[in-house]
């Protein structure tokens, strides 16, 4: 099986992609610039290699939920003019075998990217997996020294406009201020302190949120009791995304399930308000100008 | 491929949790209905959405400090998804608005305008995915799936997941 093609050969290349997907195969062909004669740096291939694993890991992180699992090994590797490297995912030993959900996701990103469409990136990347795929191509990236790099990962070459179009895609639409409630998980207190937000629906992609020194002994209570809790905030969204992709936390909110009254102890808590339901909530809506 | 399980997503207008909190004799048959539909949201089965205007108005009604605060601790459930107004849900509310007030004169028997709140909660829906959105509310039944409505299925509380609890047969 060919893993490269010339670029003059990009197109309906979607039966590639599945080939490849199927064996949870990744190939990737790093052309180095003129100023080395072509030869790829070392620190180029090196830096490249880890960023795509990087971003293989996100992408099944966003397929599954959970923490990745894939492991990857170098099937075959030429280095000289060009570099050309396949990595390749072991068969799983317990779960299900996800490899080609991964591949696939990746590679049909890719093309998205390449091809200019960021309109239809699958749902579940969250921010970080985004930021993987603006990451990853940067050895390629035009406006970076040595631009005469190029990278071709599968059958899609990295093109300016894949570049224009992550770009676009990880840029703030518009942003309003208002909560948003889920299930809070992996604090991370490195730089700026934050934590991952998961929202309604389940699947959905995590949210980024970042809150005050001041906050971290109620957001540790709160992780360690795995409760859900409302943020109220700054909410940043990008294009087509439900929720937020990132929030300035101003205050959060734990709520405690056992807390919570039943649906059933509200039957009949309003009987004695006269009038039929639909008519009660029609007069409070008909005092709004039409 | 391996995605995430895709949940059923009910919609309630006010008048749905209206009809409960008053166990309105004239809705006994839809009663069972609504009451399953949120055991299933308290066993994490299914999940509920619920517009801040619904709340808005609710809240108004139940005029009770103590039982505002009940209510409100009601809709914190991990499956209940109190939605905002966001910049998003403002603009498909406006855009359905048009929509509404420029249909054609099939429809002169209708009121050219539609409230703001009712598209809001419509909007909502619609933007957050929910397969159905439950109303009392009539004039929405023939609109139900159309582009009018942001092709949202709009109908009386009916358990769709289960499928145990029909009205009239409870």
């Amino acid at each position: 099986m060919r893993f490269f093609v010339d670029t003059a050969q990009r197109g309906s290349d979607l039966m590639a992609i599945h080939k490849n997907a199927e064996d949870g195969l990744i190939s990737f062909r790093l052309i180095g610039a003129e100023v080395d004669d072509g030869c790829v740096r070392v620190s180029d291939l090196s830096n490249c290699m880890a960023k795509i694993h990087g971003c293989l890991k996100h992408v099944e992180r966003c397929i599954t939920g959970t923490s990745p699992s894939l492991q990857y090994v170098i099937k075959k590797m030429h280095v000289g003019s060009p570099a050309d490297c396949e990595l390749f995912a072991k068969t799983p030993k317990r779960k299900n075998d996800i490899r080609k959900s991964v591949s696939t996701l990746l590679l049909t990103t890719i093309a998205s990217l390449a091809a200019g469409d960021n309109g239809s990136l699958d749902a579940r990347l969250d921010y970080e997996a985004l930021k993987s795929f603006q990451e990853f191509p940067k050895v390629a990236r035009p406006a970076e020294e040595r631009s005469s790099r190029r990278l071709i990962v599968g059958v899609h070459e990295i093109n300016p406009t894949y570049f224009v179009t992550i770009d676009e895609a990880l840029s703030i639409e518009e942003s309003s201020y208002g909560s948003i409630s889920g299930s809070l998980e992996r604090i991370d207190v490195h730089k700026s302190p934050q934590f991952s937000l998961f929202p309604r629906p389940i699947g959905s992609p995590s949210v980024r949120c970042y809150f005050g020194d001041e906050m971290l002994g109620q957001i540790t209570d709160a992780l360690k009791t795995k409760s859900h809790v409302t943020v109220y905030g700054k909410k940043d969204y990008i294009q087509g995304r439900l929720h937020p992709l990132r929030v300035k936390v101003d205050s959060v909110e734990i709520h405690q399930n056992d807390q919570i009254p039943s649906f059933a102890s509200f039957a009949g808590c309003l009987k004695d308000i006269e009038g039929d339901s639909v008519d009660l909530i029609r007069k409070i809506r008909n005092e709004w100008p039409d | 491929m391996n995605g995430p399980t895709k949940k059923i997503v009910y919609s309630w207008d006010a008048n749905v949790f209206l009809a409960h909190f008053k166990q309105e004799e004239n809705k006994k048959e839809y009663l069972s209905a609504i009451s399953a539909i949120y055991d299933e949201v308290e066993r994490g089965s299914v999940e509920l959405l619920v517009s801040v205007i619904v709340v808005a108005e609710m809240l108004d009604l139940i005029n009770d400090p103590r039982m505002s605060d009940e209510f409100q601790r009601l809709l914190k459930r991990p499956n209940v998804r109190l939605m905002d107004v966001t910049p998003h849900i403002a603009r498909k509310t406006a855009e359905l608005r048009w929509k509404w007030k420029s249909r054609d004169e099939s429809h002169i028997d209708e009121p050219r305008n539609i409230k703001t709140p009712d598209v809001i909660i419509i909007a909502t829906a619609a933007h957050c995915g929910a397969s159905v959105l439950h109303t009392f509310e009539n004039k929405y039944d023939k609109h139900s799936g159309t582009p009018l409505v942001s092709n949202l299925k709009i109908t009386k509380p009916i358990l769709v997941s289960g499928q145990k609890v029909f009205p009239g047969l409870t």
